[in-house]
């Protein structure tokens, strides 16, 4: 038999993109890119707010795909990246995968409604460096509900 | 969230068993034969004994081909001339570089039409076509699975 899985609607894409530009805008931080992938890491849904340069959007793409295809935030592949060259491998860059980065603000999110929690997609918000990107996407993960975390 | 169908692992096994069989079981030189999911990554493939990569290669993008443009390789032949008639360049226009239209690339769709991966099989020839291979290895999937083909065999 096929199996079945989730992965976040178009309708959660676009909730999680409008909580994080809401949030920026309301706590008058400066301007971000903020980009929704699938578990294949395909966009969803992406925003570049004005005056943001393209390499935001793109940085926040490769993060959300990077937290979706590693399964963790961009940080925590910086950590196995370490423990990795420890081994004496060079940890995601021997992926040799062009659109992986462990740029903060990358996050792999998950939902439990079937019991444990199983990738359902990513999340990357890229944008000045005053601003804290992982807060930010933390809050569109959370505008999704109860059941939806974040690694 | 949204609900996905996909093939598994144990469906890829049995469909490159029965290519694999097939082939040994007629003296066939060797395929490659690769099985994707619905996000059109492996979930398994092969390549028999004494087969250059080139085969593997090939099937594996002949499987993306059906898996990503949810239709047979044959079928993308149909999809290429339509555009071109229509004055676009057809699935070059796409510009990726795994795209095929090689034959032997089959989508697989479900009875309520969710496409759930495709299968592929280069390396045939001989008296057994890349084909008919891939009607053996989707034949192993048993009821309930159909695919997409183009107005052409294969």
């Amino acid at each position: 038999m096929p199996r079945d899985y989730h992965i976040l609607s178009l309708d959660d894409a676009e909730k999680m993109v409008r909580a994080a530009v809401e949030h920026v805008k309301a706590q008058g931080l400066p301007p971000m890119a903020v980009v929704v992938v699938d578990r294949a890491g395909e966009i969803l849904s992406g925003s570049r707010m004005d005056t943001v340069h393209p390499r935001y959007f793109n940085a926040a793409h490769r993060k959300a795909y990077s937290g979706a295809i590693f399964e963790r935030s961009t940080p925590g592949m910086n950590e196995m990246w370490s423990r990795q060259q420890g081994e004496g491998h060079k940890g995601p860059s021997d992926w040799n995968d062009s659109m992986l980065t462990t740029l903060p603000g990358g996050l792999c999110v998950t939902n439990d409604e079937d019991g444990r929690p199983q990738v359902v997609g990513g999340i990357g918000v890229a944008g000045d460096e005053e601003a804290d990107e992982v807060a930010i996407a933390v809050i569109a993960v959370q505008a999704l509900g109860q059941h939806f975390h974040y690694k | 969230m949204i609900k996905q169908r996909t093939l598994t692992l144990r469906e890829a096994l049995r469909v490159i068993n029965a290519v694999v069989d097939y082939a040994e079981a007629h003296g066939h030189v060797g395929i490659a034969c690769v099985v994707l999911d619905k996000d059109a990554q492996i979930i398994a493939g092969v390549k028999m004994d004494g087969r250059v990569s080139r085969f593997y290669k090939a099937a594996h993008r002949k499987a993306y081909a059906a898996a990503v443009f949810e239709r047979d390789t044959s079928a993308v032949v149909d999809l290429h001339k339509s555009m071109e008639a229509n004055g676009t360049r057809g699935p070059y226009d796409w510009n990726d570089p795994m795209l095929t239209t090689l034959p032997g690339g089959y989508v697989v769709v479900d009875d309520e039409e969710n496409v759930l991966g495709s299968i592929s099989v280069a390396g045939g020839g001989g008296g057994i076509s890349d084909w008919e291979f891939a009607d053996i290895g989707f034949a192993a999937l048993g009821e309930g699975f159909h695919h997409r083909p183009g107005s052409i065999h294969g």
